[in-house]
């Protein structure tokens, strides 16, 4: 989709100081005076501790709390053990003013063992960070290091790289994880975050966990969350619009809203977690403050949209383009700044602006934090990889801020234009919402609720914005439900109503959703809302109606379902919920909402039961099929990652060599037939797999092999009892024929060793990754083919 | 002297016997003869009656790694050992990388060439090789890993097939030419590379018995 654009820039040198750069953070103090609801919240959950499987170093440390529209105290904490947060481990408190406490503890981690000292130190976890992250130039914010207890089932593996132009997914070996679990179940560890914002490297957030004892490191994630794609102001997509503004001084007007935002923003003004600010920045930090990518800036400085003597921004015009010239060759526009470039940026502030209000006036929440915290917009942002234009934008969690791509359209015929349609600017800053709340791990099931999430008050946000004069508290009826149709120039990029057509994204739930990328596991979330709201059709032509739920339902509106919604996801989702929890949630939220009603939770249970999730009142419980993992659980976990940033989902796809039988295996809970049909294909006509499967699971994994072309083997399973039931898996399937002798044994390991650390295999076949160089892929993929394919348990034995 | 072995081996089938466990399975292994050419599995002392550990040992060339597929009668089942794989590293080969100029692996979580597993038909497949060629090749006249065997309850007294089906060895002499770990700037002579290959070695089995 991207081609390489030609552009000289100079590349700053490394400007880093590991030793001045490591700020190592211990047990942290609460960062506000705890109130009596939260001390009473906390000492809920310590008394809880037995019962949990915890012991006396075990503790939690308040993250967030805040009083709802109910007057309960909701406090979130993460769970510590010896003063050291337990990474994934929390816990959810609401504490009612008449005393009841009710304690959410699904997300606390049990028997929580670690014994001694990290052998490495915090500077050392550093410089291995940065040894893999490989940075072409200077940090935007000092990295931070905090040692944290790492539960070892959470060590991350395989990652998957989304092709967007293929449409499936490939290894992306630069992302793969490619230590073995610890043995023991917590160690410690060093969780290093760092952003790169500069001309070399582009915009960059990546997170690593380093163990603390053996320097490997655990985990690795992208920290960016992406729409996978506003005085007087004239943006593209909002006319005529009022922004809000600041005179200065001087007379002129910059693109700073001192009224939604009261508190810094914590990275432009050095006041958060990481040290230094922005480089060089002197302007201001409070309010919602508009800025363009200054394109003459080796560290993609921040420029405010700033002295306008008339206050009027934007042309209203389509905008012409950070460059000038075809697909081929191009030079910089610079026209930004001009009122053509300002059109963008207008878009992008009013959304903000639409979405701030919107969380305020219906839900009584003071920005993207509750707290009131400033943001801001950086518009104009170029694709890192090609310094073409971007057709994306994304929240950062570490900057506090959101960043919006002018849209690939017209360089790419079939792209999208400016991004910051209102619904996408909801989404973005819900993004911000969900990491100051339920922080859904982008992974997985949970990150498929992540993006609906942004989806689903993306889309609250276009309907607020098109509220009656007067009904600020209330979201009105209606919208389009389809997302990012203006940057599409009418195709959207999801259709919530029936998210698969797409092509791609799904309308139910199944077991193996956790393997789909997060944009595209959303679709079900996004359809259990539409139907929430709207109702579900009994007319099977009818993109509303679901086989699951054929009689149809009928909707509670947008306002009650988007209250519920944000309930749940402000007030019971954690980081790793799944779509059952999301169901629980939601039922939990409709009942604290409209207490005593059945109509709510009743029609709760309906949507999801429409996307094959519980079931409706009255419907008997439906056959669940379900694929446990090959051979073990498979030491590699895969994850997937965007080509663009990164989507991480680690679901589990073991590594096999060619041509070995394996035993696959489904369950059918819920049913006497236990019967099933095998598929050797996933969920797209290309994810396919050779060979056949017989009816007992036994399977000859196919000779193709899967490295050379980056691929994934796929399996479906479906129920002869009922064939709206099945559930999916992949294997990744690998030639380790190193020695060429058509035999995959492990002398194999020997042929590719020969070749290890050379910069070129001394045989094409040394490297059964299909690298060019043979590096750790090899033996990491290698071994665990191995251990997979040819368990010590199946060894023959009468 | 031979009476009173006879009559111990008597007593305790007969213990087996009234135990109503049946016959005890026990394997007795003879090691091949100490100066057979080549490669060795050698009895480990460590042995039971029950379970027969078996070490490979080389001639005492140096050596950067060696691997086999070892065939064993049906009614033997190979035992887990490392990390749940059917072979143990007895620590002669060194197989991460190391920084450089020094013996301190640079990252002692990271992926090796050490793994082992069972194949259909009962086939034990070993391979331990080092990685970093800027690491000395190591002596083989000391047990470079182990495997372990046992038999199934009720097998018949008899001799048990033990198989070699395919060995290769990493040589010496093609290291030394990179300086210490993962080296993309390596450039390797002609003559090394032109040794760069597995070779084929032969391994000596002794004689296994269920008795």
């Amino acid at each position: 989709m991207h081609r390489f654009l030609r552009r000289v820039m100079p590349r700053p040198a490394l400007l880093v100081l590991l030793g001045a750069l490591a700020t190592a953070h211990g047990p942290s103090a609460m960062s506000t005076a705890p109130s009596a609801q939260v001390t009473r919240a906390q000492s809920a959950l310590v008394a809880m501790r037995s019962g949990l499987h915890l012991g006396d170093a075990d503790g939690f440390r308040t993250r967030t709390s805040l009083v709802n529209g109910q007057g309960v105290t909701v406090v979130r904490f993460d769970q510590e053990h010896a003063g050291y947060r337990v990474w994934g481990g929390e816990a959810i408190v609401h504490a009612r003013p008449d005393g009841e406490v009710k304690t959410l503890t699904r997300s606390v981690l049990p028997e929580v063992r670690v014994g001694g000292e990290p052998r490495l130190t915090a500077e050392q976890a550093l410089r291995i960070a940065i040894r893999d992250l490989q940075p072409k130039g200077p940090f935007a914010m000092q990295p931070r290091v905090e040692r944290i207890v790492f539960p070892a089932r959470f060590t991350g593996g395989l990652a998957r790289t989304w092709d967007p132009v293929q449409q499936r997914f490939r290894v992306d070996r630069g992302m793969s994880i490619l230590a073995r679990p610890p043995a023991a179940p917590y160690v410690w560890a060093y969780e290093v975050r760092t952003v790169l914002h500069n001309r070399a490297d582009g915009h960059r957030e990546t997170s690593f966990v380093i163990d603390g004892n053996t320097g490997s490191v655990l985990r690795k994630s992208n920290d960016l969350r992406t729409a996978a794609a506003i005085g007087t102001g004239h943006g593209f997509y909002n006319q005529n619009v009022q922004l809000g503004t600041t005179r200065n001084a001087d007379r002129t007007y910059s693109l700073v809203d001192t009224t939604r935002g009261t508190l810094p923003n914590p990275w432009l003004s050095g006041t958060g977690p990481f040290d230094p600010p922005a480089a060089g920045y002197t302007g201001p930090t409070n309010g919602l403050m508009t800025f363009y990518q200054d394109f003459q800036s080796l560290t993609l400085g921040f420029s405010l949209y700033a002295g306008n003597t008339v206050d009027t921004w934007g042309d209203g015009q389509p905008y012409a383009g950070s460059f000038v010239g075809d697909w081929h060759d191009y030079v910089l526009s610079y026209a930004e700044g001009t009122p053509n470039g300002q059109s963008p940026a207008v878009d992008a502030q009013y959304g903000v602006s639409a979405t701030w209000d919107f969380y305020k006036n219906v839900f009584g929440r003071n920005g993207v934090d509750g707290l009131g915290t400033s943001t801001f917009t950086m518009s104009h942002m170029t694709d890192f990889l090609t310094g073409g234009p971007l057709a994306n934008a994304w929240w950062s969690d570490n900057m506090f801020g959101m960043f919006y791509g002018d849209g690939d359209y017209p360089y790419n015929p079939n792209g999208f234009q400016e991004v910051a349609s209102i619904d996408v600017t909801g989404h973005e800053m819900t993004h911000g919402v969900t990491g100051s709340t339920a922080q859904l791990v982008y992974d997985g099931e949970s990150g498929g609720l992540n993006e609906a999430s942004s989806d689903i008050m993306g889309e609250m946000v276009e309907a607020y914005g098109k509220r009656p004069a007067g009904s600020n508290a209330a979201v009105p009826e209606g919208n389009d439900f389809l997302i990012g149709v203006q940057p599409g120039r009418g195709t959207p990029l999801r259709w919530m109503t029936k998210p698969s057509k797409d092509g791609l994204s799904e309308d139910q739930w199944y077991d193996g959703l956790a393997l789909h990328e997060v944009h595209f596991s959303s679709g079900p979330m996004n359809r259990c809302f539409y139907f929430l709201s709207h109702g579900a059709s009994s007319d099977k032509a009818d993109d509303a109606y679901s086989p699951y739920l054929p009689e149809g339902m009928t909707g509670i509106g947008n306002d009650k379902a988007a209250r519920i919604y944000y309930k749940a996801l402000t007030e019971y989702f954690t980081a790793t919920t799944d779509y059952p929890a999301a169901r629980e949630a939601l039922l939990q939220a409709a009942e604290d909402l409209f207490p005593g009603s059945q109509t709510e939770s009743d029609a709760v249970k309906r949507a999801f039961a429409a996307i094959n999730v519980g079931e409706a009142p009255g419907q008997a419980p439906r056959p669940l099929v379900r694929m446990p993992p090959v051979h073990g659980d498979g030491t590699y976990l895969g994850y997937v990652n965007d080509h663009f940033f990164g989507f991480n989902n680690f679901a589990r796809s073991p590594v096999l060599p060619i041509g070995v039988p394996v035993k696959l295996k489904a369950t059918v809970e819920n049913s006497t037939n236990t019967e099933v049909e095998w598929l050797t294909h996933g969920r797209t006509p290309l994810q396919t797999c050779g060979g056949t499967v017989e009816p007992d699971g036994t399977f000859v994994t196919p000779t193709k092999d899967y490295a050379l072309s980056g691929d994934d083997c796929w399996v479906t399973v479906v129920s002869k009892a009922d064939p709206l039931q099945f559930a999916v898996g992949t294997l990744f399937v690998i030639n380790l024929d190193a020695d060429d002798d058509l035999e995959e044994d492990a002398m194999d390991l020997g042929a590719s060793a020969l070749s290890w650390g050379l910069p070129r295999a001394l045989s094409p076949s040394h490297s059964m990754t299909f690298n060019y160089a043979v590096d750790n892929t090899d033996p990491a993929f290698a071994v665990e083919a191995i251990r997979n394919a040819f368990p010590v348990d199946a060894a023959v034995a009468p | 002297m031979h009476t009173r072995l006879l009559a111990l081996a008597v007593t305790a089938l007969a213990v087996a016997g009234c135990s109503g466990g049946g016959n005890v399975a026990q394997l007795s292994y003879t090691d091949p003869p100490p100066y057979t050419p080549g490669w060795r599995l050698v009895k480990n002392a460590s042995s039971t009656p029950t379970r027969l550990v078996l070490d490979l040992v080389g001639p005492g060339d140096k050596s950067r790694g060696v691997g086999f597929n070892l065939q064993a009668d049906p009614r033997l089942r190979f035992v887990p050992l490392d990390d749940g794989m059917p072979v143990h590293d007895t620590g002669v080969f060194e197989l991460r990388s190391l920084l450089p100029d020094t013996d301190v692996p640079a990252d002692l979580g990271e992926p090796v060439y050490f793994a082992g597993g069972v194949m259909p038909g009962n086939v034990l497949t070993v391979g331990i090789f080092q990685k970093d060629r800027g690491v000395s090749a190591k002596s083989t006249n000391l047990p470079v890993l182990s495997i372990a065997l046992e038999v199934a309850p009720g097998g018949q007294p008899g001799p048990l097939a033990l198989s070699v089906l395919k060995a290769r060895a990493i040589p010496e002499d093609i290291g030394g030419t990179v300086n210490g770990g993962y080296d993309p700037q390596a450039v390797l002579p002609p003559q090394v590379i032109a040794k760069s290959h597995l070779q084929p070695i032969h391994i000596a089995v002794g004689n296994l018995q269920v008795n």
